[in-house]
């Protein structure tokens, strides 16, 4: 079971659009994805799928559980049938209607597709100042990256139009984990790349300046991606070009 | 048996209800499924002691249950006609559209690939337990689904649906 290099099978694809892979053979299949492009694609329009029917389905267990199920009327009515002396109803199981089931969130209003992804670049490049990895983890980070973003991300390299990778950081957002790579150039001028999956909204969309910082947000391939200046720059809409067609090279 | 395990329970049951509507059509049988599947399972409780999640528990009693029991009793109710469309909450209704896409084909899929994709990509169980719970050699469960997968592509590809994608 343990073995690197076993091939890989149909049930390892499976296993990758489920998320059950562990790490070594996530980066095995991964490997191997990256060669196989039309398997690839067949993959993440699988997981694609997988979330939309989540999302989709979703919906049913937020409706309210009827009267009926209510487990201490339930359990009187198996007393009656069994005879057996049973405990009276319980408050907290009256409370609980409802428990877990999202009910809570279902007045909530977050934002989808890209305006979600501005959002959350926005909230992650105030919160990640300091605390981040160093360039020498970066490997580490795409490969934890890879797996809790469920597909693989690589940060462009942007060392030809003078960026050099110094960091990232792996962030949670309201749609789930995303990764954030910092750049710097020779003056010290900081940018950050942020770069998430998108579940069924935005899959593609082109580019477009952000509304309250210096930067430029689009989607490429399924994957939601802004690129943020620290201060106001005339090349960054050249750059952000830049790296939207290395990421689309490699992948 | 303690109340904790009620609470469990009680957790438990809107995925429940979820499932017993793909195994039915009808959401009206399934609460009746619902409801067979609760009572047995409360005489039961002491089968799940410690066990955090009792969905793969309950799924595997209401799959029996509707394999020698229910499944005799079913009208036909197309999928689309059961649904009961929830207003949702967010402003923007396009993810909602695009969801309802995958969503609709899953309703025209066999009950087989409805049942493993439920389990499989909804509930997220693992293949094992699912497995357990359809009494199915694991292969089968894995064969299975990569062809219900398919089966759900080729219907997500082929339905026949305005253009959605957002012009900025």
């Amino acid at each position: 079971m343990t073995q690197p290099d076993r091939p890989v099978t149909e049930d390892d694809l499976q296993a990758w659009v489920d998320g059950f892979l562990s790490p070594e053979r996530l980066r095995t299949v991964e490997d191997w994805l990256e060669s196989h492009p039309e398997t690839l694609q067949r993959v993440m329009t699988w997981k694609n799928e997988r979330e939309a029917l989540r999302a989709g389905l979703g919906a049913e267990l937020r409706q309210p559980i009827p009267a009926r199920f209510n487990i201490s009327n339930l359990r009187q009515r198996s007393a009656m049938h069994s005879s057996m002396p049973r405990m009276a109803a319980s408050i907290a199981i009256a409370l609980s209607i409802g428990f877990d089931s999202g009910w809570f969130l279902r007045d909530r209003r977050v934002p989808v597709g890209l305006a979600a992804v501005e959002q959350e670049a926005t909230i992650v490049r105030e919160a990640s100042k300091g605390s981040t990895i160093t360039e020498s983890n970066v490997v580490q980070l795409t490969a934890w990256g890879g797996k809790m973003l469920g597909r693989p991300v690589q940060p462009p390299d942007l060392s030809a139009a003078g960026y050099h990778l110094v960091g990232g950081q792996l962030v949670t957002t309201d749609h789930g984990p995303a990764c954030v790579f910092f750049y710097k150039d020779n003056s010290g001028a900081r940018i950050s790349l942020f770069v998430r999956p998108m579940y069924g909204v935005d899959v593609t969309a082109p580019m477009r300046p952000m509304q309250h910082l210096p930067g430029y947000l689009w989607a490429q391939n399924g994957l939601g991606i802004s690129m943020v200046a620290d201060t106001s720059m005339s090349s960054l809409h050249t750059l952000a070009d830049h790296a939207r067609d290395l990421m689309a090279k490699a992948s | 048996m303690s109340d904790d395990a009620h609470l469990r329970l009680q957790a438990a049951i809107p995925a429940l209800r979820r499932y017993a509507r793909v195994l039915t059509r009808d959401p009206s049988q399934a609460d009746d499924l619902v409801q067979d599947c609760l009572e047995r399972a409360l005489t039961r409780l002491h089968q799940v002691r410690g066990q955090p999640d009792l969905r793969a528990w309950l799924f595997t009693i209401a799959h029996r249950l509707n394999v020698n029991h229910w499944r005799r009793f079913r009208r036909f109710v197309s999928w689309t006609e059961s649904m009961q469309p929830e207003q949702l909450q967010e402003a923007d209704q396009l993810p909602y559209l695009e969801w309802q896409e995958v969503v609709q084909a899953f309703g025209h899929l066999s009950d087989d690939h409805r049942q493993i994709m439920m389990l499989v990509s909804v509930e997220g169980l693992q293949y094992g337990v699912v497995a357990e719970i359809l009494d199915l050699p694991i292969g089968t469960v894995m064969s299975r689904l990569s062809r219900a997968r398919a089966a759900l592509h080729s219907l997500v590809e082929h339905e026949e649906r305005p253009v959605l994608r957002r012009v900025k």
